[in-house]
């Protein structure tokens, strides 16, 4: 009888794996960052799984006024122009996604966050000769390593403005997976300790009240 | 299970807060003195079940076991989740303070029901195994809807959102049913005065 219960929940299981469902976490992850002319980000659950077709709000932290509203795709990310009176008032930004089952994310972005990548984006390099300059210094301390690469003089036609947007698009392909390994890193799940705690607390707690109904019980 | 906070509106919260207080009042009153520990070991049970994750399909599903807390322990569930999802909250992030109530409610309230729906069962050898599976997946499904409701009063839709808080937990109320049965059987076989009281006797059982 039992082995046979057994079977049966064990073939059960093995065919729910196979049906598509979505399942739910604790908790929603937000990351998201200014990237040139928009802010990117991703949502994920607290497994790991990428949350898709989320809605996501963007919002003024202060006032809560929502600046603008997209979804998630198919691999959890999104991505949205900054919204223009963000960047005109500097406003500290607030991504919320929510999931619509009761799980929601937030993501805190200061100004700095997305003002770097929107301001060379509306404003016109004009400190050309400045950062040429600084080329030149980075070029001659390190002459080694770039050789070839970096000629800013013999190349009039890349101006100030491309190089720095070159510079940020690398910058920001290489720096993303950092940024997701921080943003995992400030949510670990629980540990050991975590869970031991727990229990332990519980267990006190009993032991408490049944310490004073005990006092109460030889009272009466 | 876990609503979390920034969602739900103040009334909402409110109100979960009110018949939580109320719940526990009563499940505090009703808890005599032997029983204690049976509360704190499935406090800690359910504690711990929220972290048992069974990967199935593109995701996974965590258990709740409010069911089984229902049956064995009735009113008495109410403290023994709130005690728990508060440690969740404070070590864990599931769910929050703000939410605690609302929590608590409405997984402590389908764990009574499953007790007076269920238990009366219980005591027949015949339905023990069919009711053990009833309570674990009634619980869950009823959680569900209590949590739809309250995001329904809150904002969003009630049928959509239930519908998808019901799907997604189909797998853990099959899984719930199965582990509810096992404990009830296995419980009323060794240690039947969990059960049914002190006064039953094994042997008849």
């Amino acid at each position: 009888m039992l082995k046979r219960i057994l079977i049966t929940s064990v073939l059960l299981f093995s065919g729910l794996s196979f049906l598509p469902f979505s399942a739910h976490a604790h908790k929603i992850l937000v990351f998201a960052y200014g990237d040139g002319p928009s802010i990117t980000g991703e949502v994920t659950f607290s497994s790991g799984r990428k949350a898709r077709e989320v809605e996501i709000t963007v919002m003024d932290e202060a006032t809560k006024k929502v600046l603008a509203t997209t979804k998630t795709n198919d691999k959890g990310e999104f991505k949205f122009p900054i919204p223009k009176e963000a960047v005109r008032k500097k406003m500290n930004l607030l991504v919320v996604a929510n999931v619509g089952d009761g799980h929601r994310g937030e993501w805190h972005m200061t100004p700095q966050d997305y003002m770097d990548s929107a301001d060379h984006v509306a404003t016109t390099g004009s400190d050309a000769p400045a950062s040429t300059e600084l080329l030149h210094e980075d070029s001659a301390a390190s002459p080694a390593a770039s050789a070839p690469a970096p000629q800013p003089s013999v190349a009039p036609a890349v101006t100030e403005k491309q190089i720095e947007q070159i510079v940020e698009r690398v910058m920001d392909r290489k720096l993303t997976p950092v940024k997701h390994l921080l943003a995992q890193a400030c949510e670990p799940g629980p540990s050991v300790s975590d869970i031991l705690g727990g229990i332990g607390y519980i267990i006190g707690l009993g032991g408490i009240v049944a310490y004073f109904k005990g006092q109460k019980k030889s009272a009466s | 299970m876990h609503i979390s906070e920034g969602v739900l509106s103040a009334p909402v919260l409110l109100s979960g807060g009110v018949l939580t207080f109320a719940g526990t009042a009563i499940g505090l009153k009703k808890l005599d003195y032997d029983r204690i520990m049976s509360v704190a070991i499935l406090a800690s049970t359910f504690f711990v079940a929220s972290l048992i994750h069974v990967p199935l399909g593109p995701g996974s599903v965590h258990l709740i076991l409010n069911g089984l807390l229902g049956v064995l322990l009735g009113w008495a569930s109410f403290p023994a989740i709130l005690t728990a999802l508060l440690l969740q909250a404070v070590f864990f992030q599931f769910g929050g303070i703000v939410v605690l109530g609302v929590n608590t409610f409405n997984m402590a309230a389908p764990a009574v029901i499953c007790y007076y729906l269920v238990r009366p069962f219980l005591k027949e050898k015949k339905y023990r195994a069919v009711a053990g599976f009833a309570a674990g997946a009634l619980s869950v499904f009823m959680a569900g809807i209590f949590m739809a409701l309250s995001l329904a009063l809150s904002d969003s839709g009630f049928f959509s959102t239930a519908k998808m808080v019901v799907v997604a937990h189909v797998p853990v109320m099959i899984i719930e049913g199965f582990i509810t049965m096992f404990t009830v059987t296995f419980l009323a076989r060794v240690k039947p005065e969990i059960l049914f009281g002190k006064d039953s006797d094994p042997v008849s059982q």
